[in-house]
Formats: structure tokens, sequence, C-alpha cells
């Protein structure tokens, strides 16, 4: 191409037609070569999905450090270990990768969302109608996740340089708002094939069950909501005997195998769930959790994470069994104490079964285990209620809200 | 191609009707000579004054003129060192007329004809701006291993740091007239014979994260050199437009003079040596009243004696009508660090022919393969250097039968020991350049020249751990990463000299230029190797990569030199540059410049003036000019919204970029003035070189951070200026000029004061603690304090240690206040030199992460202090936060060369069969002199970097070199 403007004569006179000065990136695609075209959409929804599983391990070790489920290791760096303290400061990755990867995940879905429909017709009804869903849950599980890290959040994002900030109320009803599109389209028109054998999370094969998911993000977020009723009937609608996971490989690597053992930064403190050691040794739920390993850890004994112990290791989207806990728990506020016992009954007694999921496998029921929410992995938070607003939104959005205080105070 | 020959066709009778003949003409022939020792002076350069006639001198001070046009003819007669000799004489058609010539030393240098920023070749006397010429003797002379580190110490404005004691150059960083850029590169555009040449030092594996072990300016001998200019900002540099921000550095090599076939050789060997121990923790208890350990001090067992041999032979010779320069080089180093070694191998052939009377041809090609052999260090956790500091100096890194034990440090550390004698990471470059110039004069007034470069190179770079000896790479890994670069210069340059009355001459130079650069990196890896095999086939987890870059600049200029009775000169020019770089709306740039030279003692009153009296030659030069600066290759893209790869489910997926593209992407612009004026003393034996600078570069490109919740991180902006104040001064003095004796000084002082005058985002940190801040230098040193009391005094708690401050403040500044450098040059009689070197650099600070390093693993001489209680337990760990400490005054000077030579009797070299031996002694960076408690000041972590400078954090140290070498002449 430039060669051309070889021959000195030729380059004296016709040089500025010649010589081209508007040269594409050779090695990353224009954003017109993704939004619309039918291959790009298609390379944006794995991306979507690439993006969400990169980052899960950023919504689970800022709370593990900081209700002391996990601990920094003697070699993290200090950031790690002030989180592991409760000390934050607004630049440290604890405050800033959640925020930042979530919300990359948000525009991805928003990309989507904005460009897939209008290449309907390239796409096919199936095709498109399995990317707007996973658009919108994946869309509603960033947001789910940011909401019970932070106090309040930007909810529209989309092409807004200086996002304006919404309650936790508000971001909840557009989380389950976001569930109920997925959950629409999904029914509206199945994704079809092309969608379920090369775009959907899975290799080769189970991975991410979409129907299931946006049930149980539903119950998730109901119950936050404190609409008790639809929680206990979304928990009711996932399935028992089905896991839904983000598959990982060596080319995706499991974030959490990173973090505690490439890294090793943050690994699962040797008194995890206390409750669980202490009352009854029998439960297998922590055995399924951690395998333990007596390492010195910054502030006290750690073990390693017995499900992320390889790069490939996949990472749940949540447990069935979480959907039992979340149902006694609704059920309770309902008023209905045998039913919710009956669900509290059938966590403790799980044992058995392919499934890969926590089994306490107890005979007798317990009602010390009543607190023991072993499904639940990371995300009460204990030392503080709410992370900072990360710097990187402060400085550039002046309608990032103060600071949480650091007490204690109610955190929900 | 056929539209230029019909282009030539309709050219050639227009032009043809001016051209010289060969009728009427005689022939001109003489000697040069120098004027006190009558020594003949070989590569003068003679010229028929109002005509493009000259000539270099042979090596025994000859010349011939065959056709010059019959008549009466001022010839004249320059040499770097020397005044110029300007005698008439009368040509007779067909007869031949002898005028030998007598050069006067001399440390003024208004007639030296340059060519860099020039357009043309010009008298230095022209020019408003000020330049800098180095001559190939004193870079052969310096011994350094790359020409770049052969200017140490010989300009003023020049920073040029050897970033560390590497084989094959070190990594050598240079910094003209400050820093101009913060991410984008602050290396000035190298043109070696009108090539633009690549100076890249990307490492491609990881040898140390982000040092730099070699420069590709390594890959040129300095054998090969004859002259090098230098200009040092954009009043000087506006011709090359956006890529002049950092000032031109061209090197001119050797075309071959006329003359029988003169070969030459030159051989040198060196032996390297560590120039200073690190104090090490060598108390012999663990602690006071302890129990006894045994502690190694592993520099006695990593450092060795390196050593340096080079040969280069060389052919040369040609007439006044053919000029031909042939080399072969080789040499090979091993460093001071065992494994650590640089061969390089090549050849060149320049030629000139002279076509026809009105058009010469010029070709230059050259070949060169450069094979390192390599290892990690700096903050690499698998550095040899940074194994021994990691490491308490009571752990054994010896091999147990036969096996190297692990580093205790972590499993990303290595055995030193081990990698010294395991590991590999070997380079391998094969270069070409080579250059097409033609130059046709179809009048004694215009000149039409144009040249077509071509640098172009393969860098193969390996890496290769084997197995079992690293934990974090416990199936090994083997990586080949392969960088393809080239670049393909067009230039064309136009000259028409015009007399518009006899005291007005003007020059009208009209030029384009057309740059193109692609760099391709394709990087193979695996791991899981099998036994025995280094290559990435052997591993069984194979990945791939590979990213391109291309650039093309193009730029035209229309240059205007006006000039009043030969004494006063103006010079104006516009260059309109633009770079594929920057999106269509901002880039087309248009960088003017105005200049001015006033030669004040050509004046007749100048010499019954008060200065007068005092001064020999008296010129003032001002000049203003405008230049620019582009992203370096990993921001070439910055312009557009991009998309990239994010897999999941082994299948290639797609997200944006977090980093936002930006279309109004412009260059850094920078713009400089100068004032300055050249002072000739006791009838030019002396002289006075003063330059006062200003320079202000706005649009400084940085990443402005972005929302993060829009899904982006940052976007590549234009945020903020900077701006450079410094002065300049060189003084030259012949001391001695006598028949037996000629001892000459040169004098060099610059000094420098950045400041980031306005940045509009928040304050950034590079590095380590290097920050770019509004109202402070470029890279200060911005960490916590001790805590001190009222008084000032550190404060310390109850058991003695100090105590934090946990605030943070600007500690230190790596930019030195000023440098300077004194050379003395002494010739006793025919046969002796004797050189001497020193320079230094004062007031600027280094960042002692290496000492830091020591305290954490106890491994340092405060360390034994602490294990003998002379310090309180808990000391070192209680200053580790406190970077204050180890901010330390990086102020140096450095015995650099001291060489003599001796040229043996012509009668004695005759009888070996040569016509010339030179035998020289030297030695290099001999001694240093400073209060810097590491190895070396005078090194950097981070290479070329920009802000990051002034980080010592366990590189390879400079070593001391002595230097035997021969110079034989046939």
């Amino acid at each position: 191409m430039s060669l051309r403007c070889f021959g000195w004569l030729r380059a004296a006179t016709v040089v500025l037609i010649a010589c081209k000065l508007d040269l594409a990136n050779p090695n990353d695609p224009a954003a017109g070569d993704i939004l619309t075209s039918r291959e790009g959409i298609i390379r944006l929804a794995v991306g979507l999905q690439a993006r969400y599983g990169a980052g899960m391990d950023d919504f689970v070790y800022p709370g593990g450090l900081i209700t002391d489920e996990f601990g920094a290791t003697t070699g993290a760096l200090q950031s790690y270990k002030d989180a592991e303290a409760g000390t934050l400061l607004n630049t440290y990755d604890a405050v800033e990768t959640p925020w930042r990867t979530h919300y990359q995940t948000i525009k991805t879905a928003n990309d989507l969302l904005a460009n897939a429909p209008s290449l309907r017709p390239a796409l096919g009804d199936s095709t498109l109608s399995g990317i707007v869903t996973i658009s919108y849950l994946f869309k509603a599980m960033s947001l789910g996740e940011l909401l019970q890290l932070y106090q309040e959040l930007p909810i529209n994002t989309y092409a807004d340089s200086t996002p304006g900030f919404v309650n936790r109320t508000t971001a909840l009803t557009h989380v389950l708002a976001l569930l109920d599109s997925a959950l629409a389209q999904y029914r509206a028109i199945r994704p079809g094939s092309e969608f379920n054998t090369t775009i959907r999370a899975g290799i080769p094969a189970g991975g991410l069950n979409i129907s299931n998911t946006i049930f149980a993000m539903q119950a998730r977020y109901q119950r936050l909501a404190g609409d008790d009723a639809a929680a206990a009937r979304a928990a009711d609608s996932v399935s028992r005997s089905v896991l839904s996971f983000m598959p990982f490989s060596d080319q995706a690597r499991d974030p959490i195998y990173d973090l505690s053992y490439s890294a090793v930064y943050v690994k699962p403190r040797d008194a995890w769930r206390l409750a669980v050691d202490s009352v009854n040794s029998a439960d297998g739920r922590k055995a399924f959790h951690v395998a333990v390993a007596a390492i010195t850890g910054n502030r006290s004994a750690l073990d390693q994470f017995a499900q992320f112990a390889a790069t490939t290791s996949p990472i749940p989207f949540y447990y069935p069994g979480e959907m039992l806990l979340i149902k006694a728990e609704a059920l309770t506020n309902l008023g209905d104490v045998p039913g919710a016992r009956a669900a509290l009954d059938s966590v403790i007694t799980k044992c058995g079964g392919a499934l890969n999921e926590p089994k306490a496998c107890l005979t007798a029921p317990d009602d010390t285990l009543l607190d023991t929410p072993a499904e639940l992995q990371a995300g009460l938070i204990a030392k503080r209620c709410w992370l900072l607003y990360p710097r990187s939104e402060r400085e550039p959005n002046p309608n990032t809200p103060p600071d949480p205080s650091d007490a204690l105070t109610a955190c929900f | 191609m056929r539209s230029s020959v019909r282009t030539l066709r309709v050219l050639l009778p227009f032009l043809a009707g001016t051209t010289l003949y060969a009728q009427d003409t005689g022939t001109l022939r003489g000697r040069v000579t120098d004027a006190a020792t009558r020594e003949p002076v070989a590569d003068a350069r003679v010229a028929v004054e109002g005509s493009s006639v000259a000539t270099t001198t042979r090596a025994n001070g000859e010349y011939l003129f065959p056709a010059v046009p019959a008549g009466h003819h001022a010839v004249t007669a320059r040499r770097v060192g020397y005044a110029m000799a300007r005698q008439e004489v009368e040509v007779a058609a067909g007869d031949t007329a002898t005028l030998d010539l007598a050069l006067r030393a001399a440390a003024v240098a208004l007639d030296v004809v340059v060519v860099t920023g020039a357009a043309a070749p010009t008298e230095t006397r022209v020019l408003g701006n000020s330049i800098a010429t180095v001559d190939g003797a004193t870079v052969t002379q310096s011994q350094a291993v790359t020409v770049d580190a052969a200017l140490q110490g010989k300009l003023a404005g020049a920073q040029i740091i050897q970033n560390s004691g590497n084989a094959g150059g070190g990594g050598v960083s240079v910094r003209l007239r400050g820093t101009s850029s913060l991410i984008s590169g602050s290396e000035p555009l190298y043109i070696v014979d009108g090539v633009i040449v690549d100076n890249n030092s990307d490492q491609l594996v990881d040898l140390g994260a982000r040092s730099n072990v070699q420069n590709r300016l390594a890959d040129l001998n300095p054998n090969d050199v004859e002259r090098i200019e230098v200009i040092r900002g954009a009043a000087a540099a506006a011709l090359y437009g956006s890529r002049a921000n950092n000032g031109v550095v061209q090197i001119f090599t050797k075309r071959g003079r006329a003359g029988a076939p003169r070969f030459s050789w030159q051989t040198r060997y060196s032996t390297e040596h560590l120039a200073r121990h690190l104090g090490m923790n060598l108390y012999p208890f663990d602690t006071l009243g302890g129990t006894a350990v045994t502690r190694y001090d592993y520099q006695d067992y990593i450092f060795q004696p390196g050593h340096l041999v080079d040969n280069t032979l060389s052919v040369e010779g040609g007439d006044e009508r053919t000029g031909y320069y042939l080399s072969g080089a080789w040499s090979d180093e091993t460093s001071i660090l065992p494994s650590n070694s640089s061969s390089r191998k090549g050849a060149r052939l320049n030629l000139s022919q002279q076509l026809y009377p009105t058009l010469r041809v010029t070709l230059g090609a050259n070949f060169v393969n450069t094979h390192n052999e390599f290892e990690p260090n700096g903050e690499q956790t698998t550095g040899v250097i940074t194994g021994i500091l990691f490491t308490p100096t009571t752990y054994s890194y010896f091999p147990v039968n036969g096996v190297y034990p692990r580093s205790p440090a972590g499993a990303t550390f290595a055995n030193p020991l081990d990698v010294l004698a395991n590991w590999r990471a070997p380079q391998d470059v094969n270069r070409f350049t080579g250059s097409a110039r033609a130059r046709f004069t179809p009048t004694s007034r215009l000149a039409l020249e144009y040249t077509v470069g071509y640098d172009g190179y393969q860098l193969e770079v390996g890496q290769f751990i084997p197995r079992n000896s690293l934990v974090s790479e416990l199936t090994g890994r083997s990586t080949d990463v392969v960088r393809d670069s080239r670049i393909i210069n067009n230039d064309g340059v136009a000259t028409f000299d015009m007399r518009a009355s006899d005291r007005v001459g003007l020059r009208t130079s009209l030029g384009f230029n057309h740059t193109w650069q692609r760099q391709s990196t394709v990087t193979a890896s695996a791991r899981d190797l099998l036994p025995g095999v280094e290559v990435v086939g052997a591993g069984g987890i194979p990945a791939a990569d590979q990213r391109l870059v291309e650039f093309v600049t193009l730029g035209f200029y229309a240059q205007e030199a006006v000039t009043w009775r030969d004494r006063l000169y103006v010079t104006g020019a516009l260059r309109w540059d633009a770079s594929s770089t920057f999106g269509p709306d901002s880039r087309w740039q248009l960088y003017p410049k105005l200049s001015g030279s006033y030669v004040v003692s050509d004046e007749a009153w100048f010499a019954g003036s008060p200065a007068g009296r005092v001064l020999s030659s008296l010129r003032l030069r001002a000049a203003l000019g405008y230049a620019g600066n582009q992203p370096s290759a990993a921001n070439a893209y910055s312009r557009f919204d991009n998309y990239v790869k994010a897999v999941n489910s082994d299948r290639t997926g797609v997200v944006n970029s977090t980093t936002l593209g930006n279309p109004d992407l412009k260059p850094e612009r920078q713009r400089e003035w100068e004032i300055g004026a050249d002072m000739g003393f006791r009838a030019d034996r002396a002289s006075v070189e003063f330059t006062y600078y200003n320079k202000l570069v706005t649009d400084l490109l940085l990443f402005r951070p972005l929302t993060t919740s829009t899904g982006y991180v940052q976007r590549f902006e234009n945020i903020g200026t900077m701006s450079n104040k410094g002065l300049e001064l060189a003084i030259r003095s012949i001391n001695l000029d006598g028949e037996r004796i000629r001892w000459r000084t040169s004098v060099t002082y610059s000094r420098n004061r950045n400041r980031i005058a306005t940045l509009s985002v928040a304050p950034f940190t590079f590095g380590y603690i290097n920050r770019v801040q509004e109202g402070q230098p470029v890279g200060v040193f911005f960490g916590e304090t001790y805590r001190r009391d009222t008084t000032g005094a550190i404060a310390y708690d109850s058991l003695g240690r100090p105590i934090r401050s946990r605030t943070s403040a600007v500690i230190g500044d790596p930019n030195p206040d000023w440098l300077g450098s004194i050379l003395n040059e002494v010739d006793v009689g025919r046969h002796l030199t004797f050189r001497v070197l020193i320079d230094g650099s004062f007031g600027g600070d280094v960042l002692n992460l290496t000492r830091r390093i020591q305290d954490v693993f106890g491994t340092g001489a405060d360390a034994a202090l602490e294990a003998a209680r002379i310090l309180p337990k808990g000391y070192l760990a209680a200053r580790l936060p406190i970077f204050e400490e180890y901010v330390e005054n990086g102020s140096f000077t450095k015995l650099r060369e001291v060489s003599l030579t001796y040229r043996l009797a012509e009668p004695l070299a005759r009888r070996v069969g040569a016509k010339a031996i030179d035998l020289t002694v030297a030695g290099r960076n001999l001694h240093t002199w400073t209060d810097y408690r590491g190895y070396d000041p005078e090194m950097n972590l981070f290479g070329q970097r920009t802000v990051e400078r002034g980080n010592d954090f366990a590189t390879v140290p400079i070593p001391r070199a002595w230097t035997f070498s021969a110079r034989v002449t046939f």
C-alpha cells in the first residue's frame, strides 16, 4: 500500500493521494464491526458471559475479607490486608474492581440490548431471543451483586458519562424488572440450538441454565426486596436437580483460582463457619468448601478453596440449597413456620446425589444450624456495612454520593 | 513508474541546458596540512566557492578536482577542529593548478557544514539554532560499546544514561533538553545516513518487568561512524514535524575517501569489573548473643570479570568520482554476570558514484546480526541480583546432589545460581539498513535530492524456564517472540540558491518526507515442557498471540533562508505534517520556525569596538520553532473505539475496550525558543557557546480516567502542558598549539528546569513513586515521609525506631539540576595522545529500591547493624513504609574516559607492513565519586521510560572497563 509511494516523481506529485493515512486497527475490531453485524453481536454475547465470569471473584472476596470468611495471605498486597481489617481506601482493588468489572458487564449487556434487535433478520428469532434474555439476566445479576456492596448506585449508565445514583430500593426494583424482562423474553421465544450450542456458556455440557438462574435470582432479590410470597414462589420454581454454573478453561481461567492459588492473595479462613466446625464436625458442607491446609495467614490460619483448586473449576451462579434457605426465610416471614422448618430440614439432611453442591448430610435436624447458611458463600458484611465509592467513579462523576459512614449501623 | 520516466523526459532538456560541461575546464590539485605540525590533514572538505564542486582530502592530505571551470576561484578547506582556510587560485583551461592550504586549529566552529534540520548542507554560521557535532574519532576513543553511550559527557544539553551494566550496551536513554513527554517517549529521533532508524528497547519477554536491557541503536558499529549531528529541540527540528519533539540525532557513516585502497584494522580487548560491592548482612550470629550462622555474600559467586573483544576491518578508497567504504565487524562481550553476553557481527558497504557531472548517487547497506544472552534482573522476582537480595544471607543456594534448592521467598522467586546455570533468554537480531540517495545538480544553483531509506529487522527473543525450577512454573515454560520491524522513508528536497543582489542571497528549499513503519510481534509460548528441549514445541500447553502496528507520517515543508552581506542570516520555514495516528480533523498540523544569526565580528567596526578587543569572533543567534510528538506503538490506535477479545467456554468473544477511543487526538506540540551567542577568544583559540532555551510542550498525552460506571476506564487525551527551561554552555580551548605539544580542553555545562505547568487530570503515579503532578518537575518522588518533631528532626519511638508520618509528600526529584563535563586532550609530539574525560550529574535524586528490598529481607549492611543491636530491633521494619528514607542524593562525578594512545613511528610500522599503527590503553567508568549507597547512581530500572526516572532496583551494575586497542592501517 504505502509501497505505492515509491518512485520519486510519483511520490512528489501524487503523494497526497497515494499514501493512505487512514489506517484501521488491525488488532482489534472497531465498534462498527461488532455492533452492526450478526457475527459481531454473537461474539459480543459470548463476551458478555466472559466478562461476567472473569469478575465473579470480585463480588466474593471483598465481602469475604471484611466478614472474616476469608483471610489475606502474608504475601498479599497491603490493600488486601487492610480490607481484612475493614479499613479501606477508595483506590483499593477490593473497592474498585467489583464496581469496574460489573459495570463493564452491564455496558456489554446494554450494547447487546441496544443493537441486537435491529439485526433480527440476520440473527433469527430464536438466537436473538437467547441473546436478549441473557443480556437482561447478566445485567440484573451484575446490578444485584453491586447493590449488595454499595449503598447507592447508578442504574442508567449507557452513554451517560456522569450517571445519577439511585437508592437500594429503586435499584432492587430495577433488578427485578430486568429479571421479569429476561423471563418474558425466554418464555416468548425459546432460545434455539444455535444459541445453546455456540453462545450459551457451557463446555462441554451444562453451564448456564437460563430459566433456573432467572428463578433463582428472582428468589434472591424478591427476598431482599421483602416480597416474601414472590420469593418463595420463585424459589420453588428452581429445579433442585440442576446446577447452573459458569465454566472456565485454560483460556478463560477461574478468577477465584487466580486470586487464591495463582496470585495467592486470599484464602478461606481456617475458622470459616466456626459454628459448623465447633457444633457439628459431621456437617459435610465445610469439607465441600474448604480443604484444610493450615496456612499461616496475615491475621489468622488459612485453608484452601476446595471448589476452586484448578484453572478450570466452574463457579456456580447459585446452589439449589440456597433456594431452600430463601424459602425458609420467606415462609417464616409469612408466618408459615412448619413450612420453613421443613425447608430447613431438607437442607440439613441433604446427602448423596450426583450434584456437586454442599451437602450437610446430617441425620437429625439441629436447631443450632439455623444460622449457618453455608450455601451463601460470601456477602455478609461484618466490619463495615458498605464499600466506599471507588475513586475512579468519584473523581469524574459529580453525582457520586458522599461515602457511607464506617459505623456498623443496620446494613440492610 | 511509466509516468516518472515521462516526467523525466519532459524535465531533462530543460535541465540539460544549464548543465556544466567538461570543455573549458582545468585541473586543480593540492594538499591540506596542519599549520602547526605540518602534518597532512585527511578528511578535510575542500570546495570551490560559488559552485557545488567539493571533495575531501585523502589520507596524505591531497585533493584533486579534475574539471574545474577555467577562471579565478576561491577555494576553501574545512575540518572539524580547525578554522576554515580560504585561498584564491587561477585555473587555466586544459592546465593543472596547484593550491596548498594550511589549517589552523581553532575552537570556534562557525564554518562547519551541517545538514540536520537545515534542509540542505549549511554552515553553522547560517543557523539560528545551536547544533552539536561529534566526530567519529571521539566516538571510537570513548571505547564505549554503543554509539549513544559514546556521547556521554560530549554534548551540552544531553543527559545520557546507561540504564544497566548488561552486555551489549546495557540500554541507553538520551534526554535532550529535558523530558518532553509523559508516556509517548522522550528519546530523540535517530537518523543514520538519511534513514530513520528504529531505536526500540522493548524486551518482549519478562527480563525485569519494565527495564530495557538493550536499545536497538546498539546494532550500529561505533567504528563505522564518521560524525554525528545533534539538534536538541523544536527550534532546530521543526522540519521533522511530528516526530521531532525530543530532538534529532543524525549519524553519518564513513563514505570512503579518495585514494588507493586503504585497509584499516581496529581491534580491542576489554576487561570489565564490578566497580563496587553492595553492603550485605554478614553478621556471624543470627542476632546479638544468638547462635552462630553461616552467611553468604553471593556477589562473590554471581559476578566475574567480563571480557570484550571487538574487531573491525575496513577498506576504503576511490577517486574523485567514486568513493567506497566497506567494513566487516565482529564483537563479543561477556558481562560481569557470567551468562550475560552480547555478540555482534556486521558488514557495511557505502558507495558513492558521480554518474554524470550533475548526478551523484550514494548507496549504503548495512547488515548486522546481534546475538545476546540475557537473564532476568531488576524488580523481576526471578532476577539474579534480585534473588540474592530477596533471601536471607543465611540461605544456601548451592546445589545439593546436583539439584538447586528453590528460593525460600515464594512461588514466583527463583534461585539465582539456578537461573545463571540453567535458564536461558537468547535474543537474536538480524537487521538490514539500506539507503539510496540521488543528488541532481543541474545548475550550480539548483539541487534536487531524493533519499529512500529502509530499516528492517527481525528480533527473536526466547525465554526458557526449566521444569521444577520455579514453583509458579513447575512444568517449565518456553517462550519465543518474533518482532518484525520495518521503516521505509522517502525524502525529497529541492534547493534553489539565488543571489538577489551583491548583498542579498536567497536559498529556497521545498521538501517532503514520507515514513511508513510496521511492527509485527508474534508470541508463542508453552508450558509443561519435555526434558532436554528448549523450544516452544517441547511444551504441551501452547499459547500464541500477535500484534501488528502500522504508522504513516507524511510531511511537506518550505524554507526560505535569506543572507544579508554574508553576516546576517534569517531563515523561516513551514512544515505541514500528518500522521495516521490522529483523526482526520486534527491530523494535519502546521509547524513553523523562524531563526536569525548575526556574525557581528564580520562587521568592519567590530575589531575596533570594546567587544572586539576581547573577542576574536562573535555571533548572536535566536530561533523559534514548533515540533510535535506522536504516541508510541502501544497507543497507535487510540483514536478508535475498539472491541477486544474475551473468551468464554473456549469460544472467542468480544467486549468493548475499557479505553474509549478519542477521534480528536492531536500530537503533543512543542514550542521552543532559544537565544545564544558563539564567542571566540584569543584568535579563536578559545570559544564559548552559550544558549538559553525555553520549551513549552502543550497537548501532553495521557490517559484521562473516565467514570467507571460507563464501562470504560480511561481515554487517551491531550491533558496538559510541560515546560523545560535551561542553559547550555560549551567552552573549548586550545591551550597549547605548538609543533611539539597540543593541549585542548572542552567543558560543557547544562542546566534544565522541568515543570508540569498544567495538568487537567488528578496527579498520577508511575512505576513505584514517580509522580506526574501539576507544578512539579516530571517524575518527582512522592511518598511517605518521616514524622518529625518541631525542630524538624526525625521522631523516634521509645525503642529508638523511626515513626511513620502516614502522610505523603514530594520527597525527591530524579531530574538533575545540572550536568557538566571536562575533557582534556594532549598530543605530545607526533606519537602520544592522552585524554581524560570527567563528567557528572548534580542535584538529582535516586530511589534506592535495592536498599529498601534489603531492608525487607534483612540482607543489607543495615540488617547486620540491627542483628548486632546497634540499631534497635524492628528498626528496618519501622522505616520500610517511609520512602523518604530511600530517596538518596544521586549526584555523581565519573572518571568516564582515560586513554593513552601511542602512534608508532612510520618506519617501525612499515617494518610490519603497515602504514600506521596506533596502540591505545584506555579505561572507562574507572571511578565514581558519589554519596549514593547503591551500586551506581547512574542506572534506571525503567530503562528509557519517561516519567519513571532514577529508580535503582537490583539492576546489573555498570562495570569498570579497561581496554587495550590497536588500529592498524595498511
